[in-house]
């Protein structure tokens, strides 16, 4: 038996097209789904049931009538930095935890206005940087789901949901995403619009879909992306037909694997898995050379990154720099450093910017796309916040965000998809990018993948044992119209 | 006036001197903290400060990075 929340986007709309399943007891199963594992994988903040019920039902009354949008009835969870409107907002902060918005953020009325059905508010690092103590990984609960989107990735791989959107700026939708062994996007910069989510740092910040299956994310991203005039970063180009596409042959794509940088430090066990990956693709008809990236030798990404950060979160938090005790404990740190960001700094490295660029468009005149680690080791344990590659421990934030941050400098597309499974069994994940605004590419070689690999249908053992908890008939019949659950920023082990 | 990778690195003092400058009274441990973090990120900091942009074209500006994603990944 198979539940509706374990079933991806495109199946459930198959199911609805089909009237073998409603919108109602696809939403029903996801919130069971919820009620059951969340206290144990806490991605959810606040849970939007009455409501919830409420949008599904009309969903399921326009599938009726003809009326169905691309995705009628589809469950899904924001980010709590997404605004929405009537439903607190909080950033994963007590300063705005009574935070409710008049109006929802561009990507959120998109997705309502396609029929999706939110159903719940998820778990963030504080304003997508400080620290979040209470998510876990669903393959691993004694392990991270990482973060910031820690919510929205372990969300989508514990089957609560079919489909969360993050946001990313150093490599907060990829890293939830490879450590959670599902499909995480980051477009192009500026593909999708940013107005009512709260910035970390405009320069680099990206929204984008969290799914199951590429062609999820293709279906979603097709929803969420095009220009918004209020989006001062907004991209004016048309969106592709990322679905249309999806299908087309890889037969001549030419995909490098970079020489520097990428897989300089890097698990053996995820380099392996990458490199596999590239030839799965390559049996499909790809090509597949090593492309090398020199200015990284020479710009270090993590300096771009990380002053650009610095630089904009001081300004963005300026105007409560009052209510500082107010922030989480990470969160402090950080923004106390980022007072010491000179000018200087930050103008160099949004002008360095421009230098990885150049090698990407090196790059990009040999091959048509990339394929890199998402991240360079598997979860780690929540008591030992380490990144293991081989037998070398590093401090996690010295090393996480370094596959990852170079593609929101840069301000390529990339999609990361799941790979394979480590000793442990944690999953892999792996990225492809390719030129700005080419997401579609992205798409098609990972559908290519993943119609030939079964990594992405993997199920964690906490969502495999659930099955038989709904297979015996456990079922809850008193639940709140809406659960606000606290929000925690203390971490036991600094990731900062 | 020559340029130099730093040999020493920021202490206390010269970050309570810059945050008096600015009007913050930060707390000795709050600027401890924030210390250890420069200290860990100087030396990626110090290859960045030593990247050489040049003054004559083809000249970079923060919005030639814009420029270049808006175009699809090369300049117009």
């Amino acid at each position: 038996m198979t539940e509706l929340a374990d079933l991806s986007i495109s199946e459930l709309l198959d199911e609805f097209r089909a009237h073998r399943a409603s919108p109602s007891e696809a939403v029903e199963s996801c919130l069971g789904r919820i009620e059951r594992l969340d206290g144990r994988v806490n991605a959810v903040l606040t849970w939007l049931v009455e409501r919830a019920t409420t949008q599904a039902r009309r969903s399921t009354q326009r599938w009726m009538t003809g009326q169905a949008g691309p995705l009628e009835g589809i469950p899904y969870g924001l980010k709590d930095i997404i605004a929405t409107a009537g439903i607190r907002s909080t950033g994963g902060s007590a300063l705005y935890k009574d935070n409710v918005p008049l109006e929802s953020a561009t990507l959120a009325q998109r997705l309502a206005a396609a029929g999706g059905v939110l159903i719940a508010k998820l778990y963030t690092f504080e304003f997508a940087a400080g620290s979040n103590a209470t998510t876990s990984n669903p393959w691993d609960l004694d392990r991270w789901a990482c973060g910031s989107s820690s919510g929205s990735g372990a969300a989508v791989a514990a089957r609560e949901m079919p489909l969360s959107v993050g946001t990313d700026t150093g490599g907060s939708i990829i890293g939830p995403a490879a450590y959670c062994g599902i499909v995480g996007v980051k477009a192009t910069f500026g593909r999708v619009p940013r107005t009512g989510i709260m910035p970390l740092c405009w320069t680099l910040d990206h929204a984008g879909p969290m799914t199951r299956s590429a062609l999820d994310a293709a279906l979603a991203l097709s929803v969420m992306a095009g220009y918004d005039p209020k989006d001062p970063s907004s991209g004016q180009r048309p969106v592709d037909d990322y679905v249309g596409g999806i299908d087309r042959t890889v037969q001549g794509v030419r995909i490098g694997l970079p020489t520097d940088w990428f897989y300089d430090i890097c698990d053996p066990e995820v380099e392996a898995a990458c490199r596999r990956a590239a030839g799965v693709l390559q049996d499909l008809g790809a090509t597949v050379v090593e492309v090398p990236l020199p200015s990284t030798k020479i710009v270090h990404p993590h300096a771009i990154e990380l002053t650009i950060i610095y630089a904009e979160l001081a300004s963005n938090h300026d105007v409560n720099l009052e209510r500082l005790d107010e922030y989480g404990p990470e969160f402090q740190k950080l923004f106390i450093r980022s007072q010491f960001t000179s000018a200087d700094d930050y103008l160099k490295a949004l002008r360095a910017r421009h230098l990885l660029q150049l090698d990407f468009q090196d790059a990009f005149e040999r091959v048509d796309a990339l394929i890199v680690p998402g991240m360079l080791s598997t979860a780690p344990r929540h008591d030992h916040l380490v990144a293991k590659i081989g037998d070398t421990e590093y401090p996690l934030l010295d090393i996480a965000s370094r596959p990852t941050a170079i593609m929101d400098i840069v301000g390529v597309p990339t999609l990361c998809f799941p790979v394979g499974f480590d000793s442990l069994g944690l999953p892999i994940g792996a990225q492809v990018a390719a030129r700005p605004y080419d997401e579609s590419l992205c798409f098609r070689l990972a559908h290519a993948y993943q119609k030939v690999t079964d990594f992405h249908k993997a199920v964690p053992p906490l969502v495999q044992d659930d099955a038989s908890v709904v297979m015996a008939g456990h079922r809850s019949t008193t639940r709140p119209a809406i659960l606000e659950k606290p929000i925690v920023t203390a971490t036991k082990d600094s990731v900062w | 006036m020559v340029r130099k990778l730093a040999t020493t690195e920021p202490t206390e003092e010269t970050l309570r001197a810059m945050a008096v400058d600015r009007g913050l009274d930060i707390e000795p441990e709050r600027l401890r903290a924030a210390l250890a973090m420069h200290v860990k990120f100087r030396h990626e900091l110090d290859q960045l400060r030593a990247v050489r942009l040049e003054f004559l074209p083809p000249y970079i500006e923060p919005a030639t990075a814009v420029r270049w994603i808006e175009n699809g990944g090369r300049l117009p």
